[in-house]
C-alpha cells in the first residue's frame, strides 16, 4: 500500500477514536439512570408508543420472558414482511411494477432482513416495490438493529446488575429506535443526499444515450435505506450493486463516511458498557481487542489487494504507478481503487453489515480469506449493534474461566463467580454458529445439485459455498459471489441458517445474563483476576483467535489457504 | 401450498427456539439443584466433623 492508502485507514482510526467515546457517553446517558439529552422531546412519543403496545416500561422481565418477547417479535415480523413481499405486485406504491416474490425468495428475504443479515438473493431495483423497500425492508432494518441493542442492554444488566431481572424488551426496543437509530438516520441520510446519493420516488427514469436507443435509470428512496443499512449494521442495499453504485455511494468521502456509519456505533456500545457498569476501563479493553482485530483483517485485505493477483499473466502490471493509476483493479470499484475498495469491503466484514463496494470472488485468496476470517471470528471486530458486545462478552467469560484455571484463581467477572452453568452456556455459544455453518455447508457440498451451483471448480468453489453459510449464519449477509443461490435449496437452507444464527446466540447470551442476574457480587481482593488491563486484553485476543482457529482452520485449509498454496 | 410450507417451516424453527429457551432455563435450574443449598453448605463448612482416618490395628 502507498502512503495515501495508509492515510485512509488512519483517517478511519482517528475519526472512530474521536466519535466512539462521544457515542458511548450519549448511549450511557440514554440507557443509564438519570436524565438524558432528548428526554423532553422523546418521552411523550415513547409514552404514546407504550400505551399503543399496552406495555408498562417499568415492568422488568426475567431472561426467559425477555427471550420469548424477542422470539415472538421475530416471528410476527418475519410473517409480516413475508406477506408484504408476496403481495407487493398488487399493493400500491409500485412504480417499477415489481411482481410479487416467489414463496422461497420471500421466505429467504424476510428471514434475512428481520435477522439483520440482509443477504439479498434479488435485485432491489427490479424485484422490490417502493412499498416493500420502505414499509418492509427499511422498517426491518431499524427493528433488527434495535433488537440487537436491546439484547446487549439486557446482557449488561444481567452480567453486572444486582437484580434478578434483565429489563423490559419492549421499552429497550422503543428507546433504541427513538433515541439512537431514528435521529442518527435522519442526520446520516441528509449527509448522504448532500453528497449526491439519490432520494426520490420517481421510478425508472428514461435516458436517451448518444449511441441511440433508451436506457432505464433506476431511482427511488435510496439514501434513506442506505443510512440504516450501514448505521444498523444491516448491509441490505436498495440497488443490486450495493456500495459500488454511485447513487448509493457517490464519492470517496461517502465511501469512508459509510464505513464510519458502520463501525462507530458498535465501538460506542462497548464504551457504553464500561460506563454503565462503572468501570470505563473494562469497556476500553473490549474496544482495544475489537480494534486490533479490525485493523488486522482490514490491513491484510488492503495489502493483499494492493499487491495484485499472482494468477494474472506475468507482464500485466498491477502496481499503481504513473503509467497505471489503477493498479490491481480486478474486482474493484473504479472510483476507489484497490485499497479504497478493500478498506470498505473487508472493513465491514467484522461487523454484521457486510456492506461491500467490490467483488470478493475476484479478490486474491489472501484478500478473500481476510474477509472470511473477520466473519468466522464471530463478528466482534467491532460486530453488530449490540451483537458485537454480547458476542465478545461470551468470549470474555471463556477467557476468564481459562485464565482462572491457569493461575489457580476462582473465575470471576465483575465480581460474579463464573461456574459450570456459565461455562456450559458460553461453550454452547461458541459451538452453535460453527455447527450450523459446517452442517449446512457439508450437505451442500455432498449433494449433487447444490454443489454444482458453485460456479467455480475446486477450492475456490468450496470457498464460495462455505462463505455463503458463514456469512448468513453470522448475520453478515455479504456474498462472496460465484454461487447460484436462487434455487429452492439455498434459499431455504440459507433462510433457516439466518434464523438459527440470529436467535440461538441471543437465547444463549440472555440465558447467561439470567444465570448471573442477581448473583452475589464479591468484593475485589488482591487475588481477583484483573479483567480491565492490558494483560487480560492480550489474553482475550489469544482466546478469540485460538477458538476461531481451532474450529475453522480445517475449513480455511480446504478453502482460501489451500487455493493460495497450490495456485 | 408453498406459502403454507414456508409458514410451517418458520413456525417449526421458532418453536424449536422457544423449546431451546425452556431447555436453557431447565439447565440453569438443574445446575442450581446440583449445587448445595446455603444450609447444606453451612453445615458442611461449619458444622460437619472432618472425616477421621480409620486406624488400622497392628
Amino acid at each position: 500500500m502507498n502512503a495515501w492508502d495508509w492515510a485512509q485507514l488512519a483517517f478511519i482510526g482517528v475519526a472512530t477514536a474521536v466519535l466512539a467515546p462521544l457515542g458511548g457517553k450519549y448511549l450511557a446517558a440514554v440507557f443509564g439512570p438519570g436524565k438524558a439529552p432528548g428526554d423532553r422531546l422523546m418521552e411523550p412519543i415513547e409514552r404514546a408508543g407504550y400505551r399503543l403496545l399496552r406495555v408498562d416500561p417499568d415492568n422488568e422481565q426475567r431472561w426467559t420472558s425477555y427471550a420469548l418477547s424477542v422470539l415472538a417479535f421475530g416471528l410476527v415480523s418475519v410473517v409480516g414482511l413475508y406477506v408484504i413481499l408476496r403481495l407487493q405486485g398488487v399493493l400500491p406504491f409500485n412504480p417499477t411494477r415489481a411482481p410479487g416474490m416467489s414463496p422461497a425468495l420471500a421466505f429467504n428475504t424476510a428471514a434475512s432482513f428481520i435477522t439483520g443479515t440482509d443477504w439479498q438473493a434479488y435485485a432491489g431495483e427490479t424485484q422490490a416495490s417502493y412499498l416493500a423497500q420502505m414499509a418492509g425492508l427499511v422498517v426491518a432494518q431499524f427493528t433488527a438493529a434495535a433488537v440487537g441493542l436491546a439484547v446487549a442492554l439486557a446482557v449488561i444488566r444481567g452480567v453486572a446488575g444486582d437484580r434478578h431481572t434483565v429489563g423490559n424488551f419492549w421499552a429497550d426496543l422503543t428507546k433504541s429506535l427513538t433515541r439512537v437509530f431514528l435521529p442518527l438516520s435522519v442526520i446520516g441520510a441528509l449527509v448522504l443526499v448532500s453528497q449526491g446519493a439519490v432520494q426520490n420516488l420517481h421510478g425508472f427514469l428514461t435516458a436517451h444515450p448518444v449511441a441511440g436507443g433508451t436506457q432505464q435509470i433506476p431511482a427511488g428512496p435510496i439514501a434513506s435505506m442506505e443510512v440504516i443499512k450501514l448505521l444498523g449494521t444491516n448491509g441490505g442495499s436498495f440497488l443490486n450493486a450495493g456500495g459500488a453504485h454511485p447513487f448509493e455511494n457517490p464519492s470517496g468521502f461517502t465511501n469512508m463516511f459509510d464505513l464510519l456509519l458502520v463501525i462507530v456505533l458498535p465501538f460506542s456500545i462497548a464504551l457504553m458498557f464500561g460506563r454503565l457498569i462503572g468501570r470505563p476501563n473494562q469497556g476500553r479493553v473490549l474496544v482495544v481487542v475489537m480494534a486490533i482485530i479490525f485493523v488486522a483483517h482490514t490491513a491484510v485485505g488492503m495489502q493483499a489487494e494492493s499487491h495484485g493477483n499472482h494468477l494474472i499473466a506475468a507482464g500485466v502490471s498491477q502496481q499503481t504507478s504513473t503509467a497505471n493509476v489503477g493498479g490491481n483493479m480486478e474486482g474493484k470499484e473504479v472510483r476507489f481503487g484497490p485499497a479504497g475498495s478493500a478498506l470498505m469491503t473487508v472493513g465491514t466484514m467484522g461487523t454484521t453489515a457486510g456492506a461491500t463496494d467490490s467483488a470478493l470472488d475476484s479478490y486474491t485468496p489472501v484478500g478473500g480469506a481476510s474477509a472470511l476470517v473477520a466473519i468466522i471470528l464471530g463478528e466482534i471486530s467491532p460486530g453488530g449493534d449490540g451483537g458485537g458486545l454480547y458476542g465478545i462478552l461470551m468470549m470474555v467469560i471463556l477467557a476468564v474461566f481459562v485464565a482462572g484455571l491457569m493461575v489457580g484463581r476462582t473465575p470471576e467477572f465483575l465480581g460474579k463467580k463464573i461456574g459450570p452453568t456459565q461455562m456450559k452456556l458460553a461453550v454452547l455459544y461458541a459451538l452453535t454458529i460453527p455447527f450450523v455453518i459446517l452442517t449446512f455447508s457439508g450437505f451442500s457440498l455432498v449433494l449433487a445439485g447444490p454443489s454444482s451451483d458453485a460456479l467455480n471448480p475446486g477450492l475456490h468453489g468450496f470457498t464460495e459455498i462455505v462463505y455463503a453459510f458463514a456469512s448468513v449464519t453470522n448475520n453478515n449477509g455479504s456474498a462472496f459471489g460465484g454461487l447460484n443461490a436462487t434455487g429452492i435449496w439455498y434459499q431455504t437452507t440459507l433462510g433457516v441458517a439466518m434464523l438459527l444464527g440470529r436467535f440461538l446466540p441471543i437465547v444463549l447470551a440472555l440465558a447467561l445474563a439470567g444465570s448471573l442476574a442477581g448473583a452475589r457480587v464479591h468484593a475485589r481482593t488482591r487475588a481477583t483476576l484483573e479483567t480491565a488491563g492490558p494483560t487480560f486484553a492480550a489474553f482475550l485476543l489469544g482466546v478469540i483467535v485460538t477458538v476461531g482457529g481451532l474450529i475453522y482452520f480445517p475449513m480455511l485449509m480446504l478453502g482460501p489457504i489451500g487455493e493460495r498454496l497450490i495456485s | 401450498m408453498q406459502d403454507l410450507a414456508y409458514l410451517l417451516l418458520l413456525v417449526s424453527v421458532m418453536t424449536l427456539l422457544i423449546l431451546f429457551v425452556t431447555f436453557c432455563d431447565h439447565l440453569l435450574g438443574w445446575d442450581t439443584m446440583s449445587e448445595p443449598s446455603p444450609a447444606e453448605h453451612a453445615e458442611h463448612v461449619g458444622g460437619a466433623r472432618p472425616h477421621r482416618r480409620q486406624e488400622v490395628p497392628g
